[in-house]
C-alpha cells in the first residue's frame, strides 16, 4: 500500500523538490503552503507522515504540530520538522513537542529521503 | 624585819631559799638549845650527884679516921699497950688525906670550908691535947672526949653544911635546865615567828605579782591593751610582767596598726563612695585628691587627667588653699611622659628621697619634673583600669620620704578613682546619649514628620511620570498635612498663565478658582521674579501688598500664604501655593521643607518631562530594533529558502534524477553547487556575525573528536585541492584527547582554515593538518606552503573584514570574515588562536582548545551528523 506523505512549506519550490523525491520513491504526496492548508490535509487525507517547515504564515509548522498532537487521532503521527540553521530554539521546542526527527535547511534531498525512511520505519516497528 | 628587808634577796629563789634557812636556823639552833640544857641538867646533876657525894665521903672518912684514931687511943689509954698507937696514927693519916680531899672538894664554897676548917681545928685541938698528953704519958680520956665531942659537932654541922649545899646544887640545876627549857622555847618561838613572817611576805610578793600579771593578761584578753603588770616582786615574777608588758605593746601597736589600716581602708572606702556617687569626673577627681591629701598629710595633690597625648589638670586640693601649688592650672610638659612611663609599668613614681624598692628607672624625669612643680617631692601614681585615665600626684613642699603605706594609700585611692572615671565616663555618655536623645526626640518628631511629608510627596511625585497626575497626586498628599486650607500646585508655560494645575481644598473651603490672577498671581509673580520662596502671615496687617492682591487673597477667603516657585532647574515651571484662612506663622523650617518638597515636584516634574520625550525616543529605537531583528530573521529565512532550493535541485541534478547528464553538464553543475554552497557560507558568517555583534552567539558543547571533524573539513574542501593539484594530509597523535565542544562551530573553523590555505597556495603546494595534545587540551595547526602573510599585518588579521595586502593585491576573493569568527569560536572556548607565517614560506594557522569548553552551554539538541553516524 502506497504510504501517504504531507509535505508542508511555503516555498513551492521546495515542496516540489521534496515531491519529486518522494514519488521517486513511490509516496504518495499531498502538499500544503500553510499551516491551515495542512490541517486540512492531515484531516481529508490522513497521512502516515508530515513534513512540517517551521517559519510559515498563518499558522507556523510548531503550532500545526501543537494541533497534531493534541489531537488523539494524530497524536502519534510521524512528523519531521524543517528549519533554518538559525532557529534552534525552535527545533528544541519541536523536539518538546514530540517531533520525531527535525532536517536543517538547506538540506540534501538524498539525507531527507533517509530519514523519512528512519522515521517510517520507526513508525511502523 | 627593816633588817630583813634590807637584805632582802631580789629573787623569788632567793627569798625562799632565806625562808629555809630561817626554818632550818630555828630546827638547828632549837636542837642545840635543847642539846645544852640537857647537858647543863646533867652536869648540874652529875656535879649534885658526884662532888657533893665525895665531900660526903671524904668528910664522913675524916670523921672515920678521928674515930679510930680515938678508939685506939682509948685502948692504949686503957691497957697502956704502945701497939695500939698505931692505929691511932693511921687514923691521923687517914685524917689529913680525908682532910686534904674534903678541902679540895670543898674548895670553891665559902661555908663548906669554913665548916671544914672549924672541923680541922677542933681536930687539931683534939691532935694537940692527945700530942701533950701522951708526952706525959697519961692520956686523960675525960679531957679528951670532951674535945673529941666538940670536934664531932663541928663535924656534925660540916655534914649539915654539906648536906645544906648539896640541896643547893640541886636546886641550881633544877633551875639551870627550867632556864635552858625556857630560852629553847623562847628562840624557836621567834625563829618561827621570824620564818613565818618571811614565808609570808614572800608568798605575799610572789602571789601579788602573779595576780598582777593574771589581771593584766585578762585585760589584754578582754581588749583592754593599755594595761600594764607591775615589775616588781620577785625578778622572776618581774621578768614575766615585762614579758606580759611587752606582749600587750605588741599587741596595742599590732591593734593600733589594724586600726589604722582599718581606719585608712574606711577612709579609702569613703572616699570610694563620694567618688561613685558623684557620676562627675571632676567630681571623682576632687574627691580622690581630698582623700588624697587628707590621708597622706600632704601640701597638695593633683589630678590629672588624660585625654590622647594631652594631660590636664582635672582636679587639685590644697592643705593650705595660699599655698604655691595652688597657683597651678597648667601642667608641664614633661608631666605626660612621666604619667605614661608610670601607667605603662603600672608603678609609682615617687621624687626626693624614698626607699630602694620604689626606686624607678626614670628617677631623673620624675625628679626634674617634681622640680618644675616646684615640689619639694612628689608621689604620682597612675589612674588606671587597662587604659590609662589619669595620674593622682602629691606634692609636698618640704623633701618627704614617701613610705610604702603612702604608696599603699595613694595606689589604693587611684584604683578606686579609676573605677569612679570609668563609671562617671559612661555616667556622662550616656546622659549625654539621653539629653542628645531627649533633644532630638522632638526635633526628630518634627522632622520625622516633616520628612515623612517630604518622602511622601516625593515618593507620590515620583511614583508617576505623568505630568497631570503629578501635579494632582502631590497637593493631595501635601494638603491634609499641613495645617493650611488650600493647597494649589500651578504649572506656567512661557506666558506666564497657568496652563495645568492641581489643588486640595480642606473641608468646608471653597475650591478657588484655579485661574485666578490676582493674590495668586501677585505671589506668583514675586516669587517668579524672586527666585525663591515668598509668603504673607497676615494679609490684613502686612502692607507690602498692593491693594489688588489684598482683595484677591480675600476672595479666596484666606489671610495667610506661601508660595514656592519650582524653579531648580533654572528657568520657573511653576509655584506651589499653600494657603490658610487664619493668620498662620511661616517657620524657617516649614519654608525649608516646602521649599524640598518643591524641589521633589520639580524633579519630579521635570523627570515626567524629561521621560515623555525619552519614551519617544525609546519607542522609536524599539521600533528600529524590532525592525532589525526582523530583518535579520527574514534575511536568514530569505536567502536560505532559494539556497536551499538552488543546492537541492543542483543536487537532483548531480545525481541524474532527470535523465543523465553529459560531462560538460555536470561540471556546469558541479560550478553551481560550490558557488551556491559558497554564497551559503557567506550568509552563514554574516549570520553569526550579526549574531556575535548582538551578543546571542552562543556555543552548544557536546563530545567531539577533532581527527574526524577535521578529516571531513579535508573531505569537503579535497575537490578544490585536487583541482590545484596540492597535497593534503592529516596528522593525528596517538593521545590527543577527546574534547568538548561545540562541532558545528569547530567544523567551520577547521574549513575555513583549510579554505584558506587552498586559496592561498599556489598549484603544486601541499597542505598538512597536524593535531596534537597540548596542555589540558589539544592544538590543531593547518600549514601550507603558501603566498605567507606580511608580518606587520598578522596582528589585524583576526580582525573583522580585514584581509591581508597581498590576498587582495592577487584577487583572491573573500569577505574576511572567515579569521574573525574562528578567533571568536576558539576563544568562546577558552583556546588562543595564532599564525606564524612569511611572505613566500607559507603559513601555519594554529589554535588550542581545553578539554572542556570554558564558556559554554551543552548543547539540548542532537547534532544532524550525530543522527547520521547512529
Amino acid at each position: 500500500m502506497t504510504k501517504k506523505v504531507l509535505v508542508v512549506d511555503d516555498d513551492p519550490d521546495i515542496r516540489e523538490l521534496i515531491a519529486f523525491k518522494l514519488r521517486q520513491q513511490d509516496f504518495e504526496v499531498h502538499l500544503a503552503a500553510d499551516g491551515e492548508e495542512a490541517l486540512v490535509v492531515l484531516r481529508d487525507e490522513q497521512p502516515q507522515l508530515a513534513l512540517l517547515d517551521v517559519m510559515m504564515p498563518k499558522r507556523s509548522g510548531l503550532e500545526v504540530l501543537q494541533a497534531l498532537r493534541d489531537d488523539p487521532e494524530t497524536q502519534s503521527l510521524p512528523v519531521i520538522m524543517l528549519t533554518a540553521k538559525a532557529q534552534e530554539a525552535d527545533v528544541e521546542r519541536g523536539f518538546d513537542l514530540g517531533a520525531d526527527d527535525y532536517i536543517v535547511k538547506p538540506f540534501s534531498p538524498r539525507e531527507l529521503m533517509s530519514r523519512v525512511r528512519a522515521v517510517m520505519t520507526r513508525g511502523n516497528a | 624585819m627593816r633588817f630583813i628587808s634590807r637584805l632582802e634577796p631580789r629573787t623569788l629563789r632567793n627569798q625562799l631559799r632565806v625562808a629555809f634557812a630561817f626554818f632550818l636556823a630555828v630546827i638547828v639552833v632549837s636542837g642545840a638549845s635543847s642539846l645544852v640544857a640537857l647537858v647543863r641538867a646533867h652536869s648540874a646533876a652529875h656535879a649534885v650527884a658526884h662532888d657533893g657525894a665525895r665531900l660526903v665521903e671524904a668528910n664522913a672518912s675524916i670523921l672515920q679516921a678521928m674515930t679510930n684514931a680515938q678508939t685506939a687511943l682509948r685502948g692504949f689509954a686503957l691497957s697502956g699497950d704502945d701497939t695500939l698507937l698505931a692505929p691511932y696514927d693511921a687514923g691521923r693519916e687517914q685524917y689529913a688525906d680525908a682532910l686534904r680531899r674534903a678541902r679540895e672538894l670543898g674548895s670553891d664554897h665559902a661555908p663548906i670550908q669554913r665548916a671544914i676548917a672549924e672541923e680541922s681545928r677542933l681536930a687539931d685541938i683534939w691532935f694537940a691535947q692527945v700530942a701533950s698528953d701522951l708526952r706525959t704519958g697519961a692520956y686523960d680520956v675525960t679531957r679528951g672526949d670532951v674535945l673529941f665531942t666538940r670536934f664531932r659537932e663541928a663535924h656534925a654541922a660540916g655534914t649539915a653544911a654539906m648536906q645544906e649545899h648539896r640541896e643547893a646544887d640541886d636546886a641550881a640545876a633544877e633551875h639551870a635546865v627550867r632556864t635552858s627549857m625556857a630560852v629553847l622555847t623562847v628562840w624557836c618561838a621567834a625563829g618561827l615567828a621570824v620564818g613565818f613572817m618571811v614565808s609570808r611576805r614572800t608568798v605575799r610578793r610572789t602571789s601579788t605579782s602573779l595576780a598582777g600579771v593574771q589581771d593584766a593578761l585578762a585585760s589584754l584578753a578582754a581588749g583592754d591593751l593599755q594595761v600594764r603588770a607591775a615589775e616588781d616582786g620577785p625578778e622572776e615574777m618581774s621578768a614575766v610582767a615585762r614579758a606580759v608588758n611587752g606582749l600587750g605593746e605588741v599587741l596595742e601597736r599590732l591593734t593600733k596598726e589594724q586600726r589604722d589600716r582599718f581606719h585608712d581602708e574606711q577612709a579609702i572606702r569613703h572616699a570610694s563612695r563620694s567618688m561613685r556617687k558623684t557620676l562627675e569626673v571632676e567630681a571623682v577627681a576632687t574627691h580622690a585628691t581630698a582623700a588624697a591629701g587628707e590621708l597622706l598629710c600632704t601640701a597638695s595633690v593633683l589630678f590629672a587627667r588624660r585625654a590622647g597625648d594631652q594631660w590636664t589638670l582635672e582636679a587639685a586640693w590644697h592643705f593650705d588653699p595660699a599655698c604655691p601649688f595652688a597657683a597651678l592650672t597648667d601642667l608641664p610638659a614633661s608631666f605626660g611622659a612621666v604619667a605614661t612611663a608610670a601607667g605603662d609599668d603600672r608603678r609609682a613614681r615617687t621624687s626626693g628621697r624614698t626607699r630602694d624598692q620604689f626606686v624607678d628607672a626614670d628617677r631623673a624625669a620624675t625628679n626634674a619634673l617634681a622640680a618644675e612643680l616646684g615640689a619639694g617631692s612628689m608621689l604620682l601614681v597612675p589612674v588606671a583600669n587597662g587604659t590609662l585615665q589619669g595620674a593622682l600626684v602629691a606634692l609636698s613642699d618640704r623633701e618627704r620620704t614617701w613610705s610604702p603605706h603612702d604608696v599603699y594609700l595613694a595606689e589604693a585611692l587611684a584604683r578606686e578613682a579609676s573605677a569612679a572615671v570609668i563609671t562617671a565616663v559612661a555616667y556622662e555618655r550616656e546622659r549625654e546619649m539621653v539629653q542628645l536623645l531627649t533633644t532630638l526626640d522632638e526635633a526628630q518628631q518634627d522632622r520625622i514628620q516633616r520628612d515623612d511629608l517630604l518622602t511622601e510627596v516625593a515618593r507620590v511625585a515620583h511614583a508617576d511620570l505623568d505630568v497631570d497626575k503629578i501635579v494632582a497626586r502631590s497637593v493631595a498628599a501635601l494638603g491634609p498635612r499641613l495645617d493650611v486650607d488650600i493647597a494649589m500646585l500651578r504649572l506656567h508655560d512661557g506666558t506666564g498663565v497657568s496652563r495645568r494645575a492641581g489643588v486640595w481644598c480642606s473641608p468646608g473651603t471653597e475650591a478657588p478658582p484655579l485661574y485666578a490672577a490676582g493674590a495668586a498671581k501677585f505671589v506668583l509673580d514675586q516669587a517668579s521674579a524672586a527666585g525663591r520662596t515668598v509668603f504673607v502671615t497676615d494679609v490684613d496687617v502686612d502692607d507690602r501688598l498692593p491693594p489688588e492682591a489684598r482683595v484677591a487673597l480675600g476672595s479666596l477667603g484666606c489671610r495667610s500664604m506661601l508660595a514656592v516657585p519650582l524653579a531648580a532647574g533654572g528657568t520657573p515651571i511653576g509655584v506651589l501655593e499653600l494657603a490658610a484662612r487664619e493668620p498662620r506663622e511661616w517657620r524657617a523650617e516649614d519654608v525649608d521643607l516646602l521649599e524640598r518638597i518643591g524641589r521633589e515636584i520639580d524633579t519630579a516634574l521635570r523627570h515626567a518631562q524629561a521621560y515623555a520625550t525619552e519614551r519617544e525616543l525609546v519607542n522609536g529605537l524599539q521600533e528600529l530594533e524590532r525592525t532589525r531583528a526582523d530583518f535579520v530573521a527574514s534575511v536568514s529565512h530569505e536567502l536560505r529558502s532559494p539556497l536551499a532550493s538552488i543546492l537541492g535541485y543542483v543536487e537532483l541534478l548531480g545525481d541524474g534524477d532527470a535523465g543523465r547528464l553529459t560531462v560538460e553538464q555536470a561540471q556546469m553543475v558541479t560550478v553551481v553547487e560550490r558557488n551556491g554552497r559558497r554564497l551559503l557560507g557567506q550568509v552563514e558568517d554574516l549570520l553569526t556575525l550579526s549574531r556575535i555583534g548582538a551578543g546571542t552567539f552562543s556555543l552548544q558543547v557536546e563530545p567531539a573528536d577533532v581527527a574526524l571533524l577535521a578529516e571531513r573539513a579535508v573531505e569537503a574542501v579535497r575537490p578544490r585541492a585536487r583541482s590545484a593539484q596540492l597535497s593534503m594530509s592529516i596528522d593525528v597523535a596517538p593521545d590527543v584527547p577527546a574534547l568538548e565542544a561545540d562541532t558545528v562551530q569547530l567544523e567551520r573553523v577547521l574549513s575555513n582554515l583549510l579554505v584558506n590555505a587552498v586559496k592561498f597556495t599556489p598549484t603544486g603546494g601541499s597542505i598538512e593538518i597536524s593535531i596534537r595534545a597540548a596542555g589540558n587540551g589539544v592544538r590543531v595547526a593547518v600549514s601550507d606552503t603558501g603566498i605567507g602573510i606580511p608580518e606587520a599585518e598578522q596582528p589585524a588579521l583576526f580582525d573583522r573584514f580585514f584581509r591581508a595586502s597581498n590576498a587582495q593585491a592577487s584577487g583572491i576573493e573573500g569577505t574576511g570574515l572567515g579569521l574573525f569568527i574562528a578567533k571568536t569560536v576558539v576563544e568562546r572556548h577558552g583556546g588562543v588562536i595564532g599564525v606564524e607565517s612569511a611572505i613566500g614560506a607559507g603559513t601555519t594557522f594554529w589554535f588550542t582548545l581545553p578539554r572542556v569548553a570554558r564558556t559554554a552551554e551543552r548543547s539540548l539538541v542532537p547534532r544532524l551528523h550525530s543522527r547520521e553516524e547512529t
